[in-house]
């Protein structure tokens, strides 16, 4: 049976090309999100999240549901905290202060290329809006400014946050002075670097034999990890898969990051063994995760099929890679940052301090927000899901689409790398299969674009 | 717009040009065949902004040839593109064939950067020096093509065979990279 890949617009406005079979795993994972959408009303209704963070962690790892997402991400991010602790007119200062920000031409630049096929972001006005959040960014942390992969992740952000400029303002702000690795952005991307580095070790540990291959072809996993670690998966994964990253990301921390990274490897490990050209390796796994539609697969291999990673192990290898990069950068002659450069600055601007009065903000009024939902993406989760009710019922889950927390460890990724045949097989020849030589291998796809089309490693 | 190093590349494999291509992070591959000479290209196709710099050296590493890019318009993109020749002359093999490009040459008018300037620059570092329009393709293919007659010719060793999609280590394969400036 040929399948004939189709054009759909994804519930962020992404259009993506999909199988079939891709649209069906889409579908399976949109009822997920039905289901658990359950378990969420009582903590609407009483406008608070739960006070027990485990049962919290099994909820947001489960999914947030889109439409709480805003509340949900603020909250748990601290990005609402950090708001309540400037005056109220802080974001707006910044703005007006971010039009002579130093670097206005890189982010103008940038954001004509950012998700160039997204309708809106495209557009004049989601240019102008993403400009205004990272100009406002790179004032308010100068330390840092403004690196490219931010354009991405604000550009997200404000799909999935129903364009609330000031909200992505103080979740990138809660991201990168609070939550992500320090120096992760900093002039040299030390953090960066040894977060990729980080997780170099834990290939080696977790995935051995993927490790030796890696060095045997002189494959460097930063090649694929610069954007997972800089962009958060902002660009290499279908935007409804990012967003459950985000979800756990927001709560949990970096740790995620790692997790999503491993499990992508596991996933996809036994093609890439197959791969003997580093380039190559590189193009098709972006390819890969670019069409990761299962995010329930992903997300149950991150958390049920790799196995513990505690914290203490992921700062012990950042210690040991933290001195590593610095040498490194030394033996370049690149001045590395100062300690304190290094962690990137989390107060406001030169002079903005004055400003900054405590804000005293109700819980009751961004409640407020998120229970007007008049937002796009409400109405189009709406509209998708009265289109497809009568669907659901009837779609038997692919494999490997179960619910992750009822997978054993290692189950959801073999179901995986089993199910990944399938649309291939069927599938109009891909783009790298049409010359052996790979020379029609999709330029820089995965680095701003949502592409979709079969596995790329068949 | 940066300097132009992904829509020339884009232009030389695919043969198109896209107004608003999307900005490199990580750094995009690409190949290239070039039956007649012999020569495969494997093309890095690397982010420019200055901060992306220190990312720079696992692509580069290795690599048979580099190509500079920088913007005709904007002496700042011709600046960095010397620093991008220093570090690639400390750092790269000692062999590498290194290409400054001057991009945008149909942008004449706004010129910024003279030819004068750019090719003593290059003569003075043994660069191979072209200026380029990824726009209007002028000199795309020539630049490429130049590069590929300046790499050292390869020992005739036949390619062992090879199943499915497994891209062989061919001797005739010249890593070439593209460095940048932006």
């Amino acid at each position: 049976m040929q399948q004939q890949a189709v054009t759909v617009t994804d519930l962020y406005g992404f259009p993506i090309k999909v199988l079939p079979s891709q649209e069906e795993e889409r579908r399976s994972c949109d009822a997920t999100v039905e289901r658990e959408q359950v378990a969420w009303m009582p903590y609407i209704e009483k406008e608070r999240l739960p006070n027990s963070e485990s049962k919290l962690k099994e909820m947001i790892r489960k999914g947030v549901p889109p439409t709480l997402r805003n509340w949900v991400w603020m909250e748990t991010s601290g990005a609402n905290k950090k708001k309540a602790a400037h005056a109220d007119s802080y974001y707006q200062i910044m703005v007006k202060a971010g039009e002579d920000s130093p670097y206005k031409k890189d982010i103008e630049m940038d954001t004509q290329h950012t998700f160039p096929e997204h309708p809106w972001l495209s557009s004049p006005d989601g240019r102008a809006a993403l400009s205004r959040v990272l100009q406002a960014y790179s004032v308010h942390n100068d330390r840092v400014g403004y690196v490219r992969a931010m354009n991405t992740i604000v550009g997200l952000m404000l799909v999935a946050l129903n364009r609330n400029e000031e909200a992505a303002f103080w979740l990138l702000a809660a991201l990168v002075e609070d939550t992500l690795y320090p120096g992760t952005y900093s002039r040299n991307l030390e953090g960066c670097q040894v977060e990729m580095r980080a997780l170099d070790e834990l290939i080696a540990g977790k995935l051995p034999r993927l490790h030796a291959h890696f060095a045997a072809i002189d494959f460097d996993i930063s090649m694929l990890a610069t954007d997972w670690y800089l962009g958060l998966y902002s660009v290499s994964m279908p935007s409804e898969t990012t967003m459950r990253v985000w979800d756990a990301l927001f709560y949990e921390g970096p740790k995620i990051i790692f997790r999503v990274a491993l499990a992508l490897l596991k996933i996809y490990e036994e093609h890439m063994l197959r791969v003997k050209d580093a380039g190559e390796l590189m193009m098709r796994m972006r390819s890969a995760a670019a069409t990761m539609h299962q995010r329930d697969v992903l997300l149950g291999t991150a958390f049920e099929g790799i196995g513990s990673l505690p914290m203490a192990t992921i700062d012990r290898f950042r210690e040991q890679k933290a001195r590593e990069v610095e040498e490194m950068l030394a033996g370049r002659g690149i001045k590395a940052e100062s300690a304190g450069g290094a962690t990137s600055s989390g107060g406001a601007g030169p002079g903005m301090e004055k400003a900054a009065e405590k804000m005293k903000q109700g819980f009751g009024k961004f409640m407020a927000g998120v229970t007007k939902l008049a937002d796009k993406t409400a109405e189009q989760l709406a509209k998708m899901n009265t289109k497809d009710s009568g669907d659901f019922a009837a779609v038997a889950p692919p494999p490997g689409s179960g619910s992750p927390a009822a997978a054993a460890p290692g189950q959801a990724a073999s179901a995986a790398a089993q199910a990944a045949p399938a649309p291939a097989q069927a599938a109009p020849a891909p783009p790298v299969q049409a010359t052996p030589a790979g020379a029609e291998a999709p330029p820089a796809a995965a680095a701003g674009e949502k592409h979709d089309s079969a596995n790329p490693f068949l | 717009m940066g300097s132009g190093k992904s829509s020339l590349v884009l232009r030389y494999v695919k043969g198109q040009f896209f107004d608003y291509q999307a900005s490199t992070v990580g750094a995009a591959f690409l190949t290239k065949t070039l039956p007649e000479l012999n020569v495969k290209f494997e093309i890095w196709d690397t982010a420019g902004q200055e901060r992306y710099h220190s990312l720079a050296p696992m692509y580069y590493r290795g690599a048979a040839a580099a190509i500079i890019v920088y913007d005709i318009t904007s002496p700042d993109s011709f600046t960095r593109a010397k620093s991008w020749v220093r570090e690639l002359q400390r750092q790269g093999s000692p062999n590498m064939i290194m290409a400054l490009t001057g991009n945008k040459a149909d942008l004449e008018g706004q010129r910024a950067v003279t030819v004068e300037e750019a090719q003593a620059y290059a003569a003075e570092n043994g660069l191979f020096y072209i200026e380029t329009s990824a726009k209007t393709a002028a000199n795309v293919n020539q630049l490429f093509e130049e590069i590929a007659r300046k790499l050292p010719k390869p020992e005739a060793v036949p390619r062992p065979p090879q199943g499915g999609i497994v891209l062989s280590e061919s001797q005739q394969a010249q890593n070439q990279k593209k460095s940048s400036c932006c």
